[in-house]
């Protein structure tokens, strides 16, 4: 589903170019659960931003299925971008003046779904993540573990093919870390490939592919590409 | 440390992103260093080693150990060098937000210049008009009659009132006219005034040279005498003191030269800068018999100081009996006349009113739209501000050298913006007398109001230094803490809502300004394109006074007229020449004679007649100014020399003959003459193209050759083929070749003149126009800056929104939706109050009423789309937002 062939990312800076990533090549099948590792600063997070096409400025090849990604204008990218990607953020980013609801109606409406779709799908997942009651709260009225899983559901509501979940369980208790966890494991035995970035050895081994990143270079994971979930 | 840094980065984001400059989240650190850096420089200049300069300068901006060293700072720095330092630190931070400072200064050069320079003229006509002493003792009186308040006072009924009246300390008159010079040079024509013997001691007026005339001057047959400008004795007379008893020669005439009038004494009969050549004559002297005949009407106008105590209502009350008592003496002539007392101020200001106060609205309009795009801007920086000297103070900064930095700031940028003001204001005040010449009574002196000017100054000024204050009082309220931790996020909904409030304002006003220079606009546009009844198109009129010979005998002179008609129509390019005198359509001249229908009994006060413009018309007057002959014929060679024939218009026609044909029926002209009618024309707009008083009166046209008396001057008129105006070099040449002592002078063409007639209604919109122009650029600077600051704001949740799957349209549509609203509202609330406020200039349109639809329509097209291109320059901005660095930023 995903090839990466020869992607490179560096920043400009004062004395010279920084680089972030090296010569990546990986591929990811439709179906997969990839888990992304490295220490701070190694690449996950920006590997993550090229991958969901946030990102337009870097070097290589990029095919999601048959797009070539790197080809694409910014529009077109966006527009790819809605039709296969839910993210999840290593912060939660919701938007704070928006209610819950508000914050999970949002993909939608850049998806152009009609206005009773989208509160049939708003209710539901709202009810799936037992979130019915909190509907009408801000972002700010919620514990964090509560602000990560509406994200989750955020990136989830818009029935993306793809999740890209950078740390989603940064900041959480372990036990609503498991939540979260296991609601992805669920999305991906319905078929949805996952790709997370994590520190934590447990919530790697809930798929079965581990991809080391250090200082841009892709040292582990490639090996295992073929796997099957 | 942690949250420092993450609201140093809010804080850059929040703070440069006012107006657009490159995020970058090292800017604010950088600022901080360069501070030290300056320092640094500073101290190292001051002779100290690298490492102490470096030390005393992070010491300043708030070292560790604070408390120890801002005493010893405070010993060690005297106070003068420390400002000095606040001043360079602000003039840096002031360079370094360009666009803030230019917003801000032009701001508020553009609200004191324009208040000042409009103010000045309004002060100049309104409220100070008089340039004499004890101004408000002086009146103007003029003639009620059936036909207007303000006729000229025939100079029997003056010297009546000069006998009878009690209330005055003087009372005296003055009649404009024209003299041929002749002597020095080539024959010229130059304005002068006939006036009584009093007349300058009344106004208070002392010649700078000799004296003013005397009452021993003021009678037919005393030695004639003149009194002459400063600026003809500059010029004819080189300023030489032995002008006095020199002769000076008018209409042929030598007058021997008793004084010299100060050059700023003016005379109200004209508009314009004043000529600077001018002569007196005592009235009294003039032998004409008109002048005498209480029946005419010269144009003379009397002017009078009130007796201490006596007000002009008391005045006109004993004018008025005067008035009374000259009815029954002279029942022909002054049965329905009254007499008028207007005090002098209210006669110079009287018509210009209306246009002033109109214009001194838009001003207060613009000044408060000018005062609440200040307010706004600064309260943008002090948010930024605030959480920059939150963390100064953190450092170590003093409370009290936090305030004194920010009010230096805000001294820099209120002394640029006032430099710049004063500028504007001197050079709006000058911009504006050019604009006003033709409409602006040349009695009135104009300057640059120092008082307005300081007023407009200081209200400017202290809204500068309040706000300008207004983050370090911020952080004095909410304390330190809070100052820090503030994300942005909490109060950003309670600023944004008084930002838009005065966007939403601003906009509003601007709305209410456009709507009435738009609809000065239309009314102008519709005066222009009334027909005036006549084709003014390529027609030139000239003004010739033949020489006091030819002058001998009215034969002599019309030979003479007419020898240069027949020149004047060879000259290639002229298509068809023709001579007039008397109410020329635009000439300035116009006066109205008595006319009754023959064989009716006339009223026996002539101003109960019907009252008719005159023009004596020469042959083909009717071809070169294509008025249409719609019966009967035009004057025949012969016509002069017959029985009296006239001519008369639809309006006259209607009035003397309703539902008749006029051909052939016949009019009394004054008691004695009777005319009969052989042609019928078209009715032409004689003065005003707007429907002015003078419009509605009938015209009536007599033979040029059946003027009665010597006309010394007159106008010719010719259509052309060429540039009407390139034809007066030959004019001059043919008139020199037939009357070498002629002048010509007064070369207009008709186009002209009706354009300066449409020179106030030009002036008013114009200024008008540019003050809705000022507003409206205004507004837009203003939804500009809030955009921009809200875009800036949002920077984090356009990031979310574009990883979420937004295209750069929806939030182009998102942004541009927040200014557009806070634009409808604006409009909204200006329409309401454009509808009220409209009805009051009323009187100045013209063929647009006061809530033209279409003007509104299209004002409203025009500021929604200026707002929304000043919110599309953020949008843009707000559509290249990099999701991946945005999202970075928490
Ligand atoms: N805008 C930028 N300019 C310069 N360098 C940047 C920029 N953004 C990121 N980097 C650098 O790119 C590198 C990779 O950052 P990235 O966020 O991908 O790391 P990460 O692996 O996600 O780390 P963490 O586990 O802490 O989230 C870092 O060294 C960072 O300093
Ligand atoms: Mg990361």
């Amino acid at each position: 589903m995903i090839r990466l062939a020869n992607v490179e990312k560096t920043y400009e800076s004062g004395a010279g170019n920084t680089w972030v990533l090296r010569r990546i090549n990986l591929d990811i099948r439709e179906g997969e659960f990839v888990t992304v590792m490295g220490p701070s600063g190694a690449g996950k997070s920006t590997l993550m931003g090229i991958i969901g096409m946030l990102d337009g400025d870097w070097r290589g090849e990029y095919f999601l299925d048959d797009h070539a990604v790197h080809r694409l204008d910014n529009r077109r990218r966006v527009e790819l971008h809605k039709q296969y990607i839910g993210f999840v953020f290593q912060q939660y980013h919701l938007i704070d003046n928006l209610t819950v609801a508000e914050n999970l109606d949002l993909p939608l409406t850049y998806r152009d779904v009609r206005r009773p779709e989208r509160q049939a799908l708003v209710a539901d997942i709202l009810d799936r993540f037992q979130m019915v009651g909190k509907k009408d709260l801000y972002p700010s009225q919620l514990s964090g573990g509560q602000q990560q899983l509406v994200a989750v559901a955020r990136a989830v509501i818009g029935k993306p093919k793809l999740i890209l979940a950078d740390e989603p369980t940064g900041s959480l208790h372990s036990s609503q870390g498991k939540m979260i966890m296991d609601t992805l494991k669920n999305l991906n035995d319905q078929g949805t490939t996952i790709v997370q970035v994590t520190h934590n050895e447990a919530w790697a081994a809930y798929g079965p592919r581990v991809i080391q990143l250090a200082d841009g270079w892709i040292v582990d994971g490639q090996a295992k590409a073929g796997a099957p979930c | 440390m942690k949250p420092l840094k993450s609201n140093l980065r809010a804080l850059t984001v929040r703070f440069s992103s006012l107006f657009g400059r490159a995020t970058g989240d090292r800017e604010l650190e950088a600022e901080l260093e360069s501070h030290v850096q300056m320092h640094i420089d500073d101290g190292v200049r001051a002779g100290m080693s690298p490492e102490e300069a470096r030390r005393q300068a992070l010491m300043k901006i708030g070292g560790v150990e604070q408390t120890k060293e801002a005493c010893r700072e405070r010993r060690g720095l005297p106070l003068i060098e420390s400002l000095l330092q606040d001043v360079r630190f602000g003039l840096r931070m002031l360079r370094k937000n360009p666009g803030f400072t230019a917003v801000a200064v032009l701001t508020l050069a553009l609200g004191i210049g324009a208040t000042t320079a409009i103010f000045s003229v309004a002060d100049a006509v309104l409220l100070n008009p008089v340039p004499f002493p004890r101004p408000s003792q002086l009146v103007d009186l003029y003639e009620k009659t059936s036909t207007t308040s303000r006729a000229g006072v025939p100079y029997a009924d003056l010297l009546d009132w000069q006998r009878d009246n009690r209330s005055f300390e003087g009372l005296a008159g003055y009649l404009g006219d024209e003299f041929t010079l002749t002597g020095s040079g080539k024959p010229a024509r130059i304005p002068g005034e006939r006036v009584s013997a009093n007349f300058f001691s009344v106004l208070g007026v002392h010649p700078i040279l000799g004296r003013s005339f005397r009452g021993a001057d003021d009678r037919v047959g005393a030695q004639p005498v003149a009194l002459i400008s400063e600026g003809l004795w500059k010029r004819a007379f080189a300023s030489n003191t032995a002008v006095l008893g020199e002769t000076i020669d008018l209409n042929g005439q030598a007058r021997v030269i008793v004084g010299v009038v100060p050059s700023d004494f003016r005379i109200f009969s004209r508009f314009g800068s004043g000529p600077s050549d001018v002569v007196f004559v005592p009235l009294g002297q003039w032998n004409a018999s008109r002048l005498r005949d209480r029946d005419v009407r010269m144009g003379l106008t009397a002017v009078g100081r009130l007796r201490p105590g006596v007000t002009a209502g008391q005045a006109q009350a004993e004018m008025g009996q005067i008035a009374a008592n000259l009815a029954k003496t002279y029942p022909t002539s002054n049965a329905t006349v009254g007499a008028a007392v207007i005090p002098m101020k209210q006669d110079i200001g009287g018509n210009l009113r209306p246009a002033l106060l109109v214009l001194l609205g838009a001003v207060g309009l613009v000044l408060l739209i000018a005062c609440a795009n200040l307010t706004n801007l600064l309260l943008a920086r002090a948010r930024g501000r605030a959480q920059e000297l939150a963390i100064r103070e953190a450092l170590g900064a003093s409370q009290k050298r936090i305030r004194r930095q920010l009010l230096v700031e805000s001294t820099i940028l209120a002394l640029a913006g006032g430099s710049v003001g004063i500028l504007l204001a001197g050079l709006g005040t000058r911009y504006v007398l050019t604009l006003f010449p033709a409409v602006l009574p040349s009695i009135v002196h104009v300057e640059t109001n120092l008082g307005v000017l300081g007023a407009a100054l200081a209200i400017s000024l202290l809204s500068v230094l309040l706000f300008g204050l207004a983050p370090a009082l911020k952080i004095s309220a909410v304390g330190l803490q809070s100052g820090l931790k503030e994300t942005g996020r909490s109060t950003s909904s309670v600023h944004h809502r008084t930002q838009a409030a005065v966007v939403v304002t601003e906009i509003s006003l601007s709305l209410v300004l456009l709507v009435a220079a738009g609809l000065l606009m239309r009314s102008f546009v519709r005066v222009w394109s009334t027909s005036p009844g006549f084709d003014p198109k390529d027609v030139l009129t000239v003004s010739v006074s033949l020489s006091p010979e030819n002058l001998s005998s009215p034969r002599k002179a019309l030979a003479v007229y007419r020898e240069l008609r027949e020149q004047i129509s060879a000259i290639p390019g002229v298509k068809v020449a023709s001579l007039s005198l008397g109410s020329v359509p635009f000439s300035g001249d116009w006066s109205a004679y008595p006319l009754w229908r023959s064989g009716k009994t006339p009223p026996s006060a002539l101003t109960q007649w019907h009252w008719a413009a005159a023009v004596a018309a020469g042959p083909d007057y009717f071809r070169v100014l294509r008025i249409p002959l719609i019966r009967g014929r035009e004057f025949a060679q012969q016509d002069a020399l017959s029985a009296p024939v006239v001519l008369i218009d639809q309006e006259l026609a209607r009035e003397l003959f309703p539902n008749e044909d006029p051909i052939g029926k016949r009019l009394d002209m004054g008691p004695q003459v009777t005319a009969e009618v052989i042609g019928l024309v078209q009715h032409v707009l004689p003065t005003g193209l707007d429907g002015d008083a003078a419009s509605a009166f009938g015209q009536m046209y007599f033979p040029y050759a059946a003027f009665p008396g010597v006309p010394s001057s007159t106008t010719l008129i010719l259509r052309s083929s060429v540039k009407p105006l390139s034809l007066a070099g030959s004019i001059r040449d043919r008139v020199d070749a037939v009357d070498p002592g002629a002048v010509v002078y007064n070369a207009r063409t008709m186009e002209e003149m009706i354009s300066g007639s449409l020179a106030q209604r030009r002036l008013s919109m114009i200024l008008l126009g540019t003050f809705a122009g000022i507003a409206l650029m205004l507004a837009a600077i203003g939804i500009y800056g809030v955009i921009s600051y809200l875009v800036g704001q949002r920077t984090h949740e356009i990031g979310i929104r574009m990883a979420l799957g937004a295209q750069p349209r929806d939030i182009l549509r998102d942004v541009l939706g927040q200014g557009g609203k806070m634009a409808a509202a604006g409009i909204a609330l200006g329409l309401l109050a454009s509808l009220g406020l409209t009805r009051l200039m009323a009187s100045m349109l013209f063929g647009v009423s006061a809530t033209d639809p279409s003007t509104f329509a299209a004002v409203v097209a025009v500021l929604l789309g200026v707002a929304l291109l000043a919110c599309w320059i953020p949008a843009r901005r707000a559509m290249r937002v990099d999701p991946m660095v945005a999202l970075r930023h928490e």
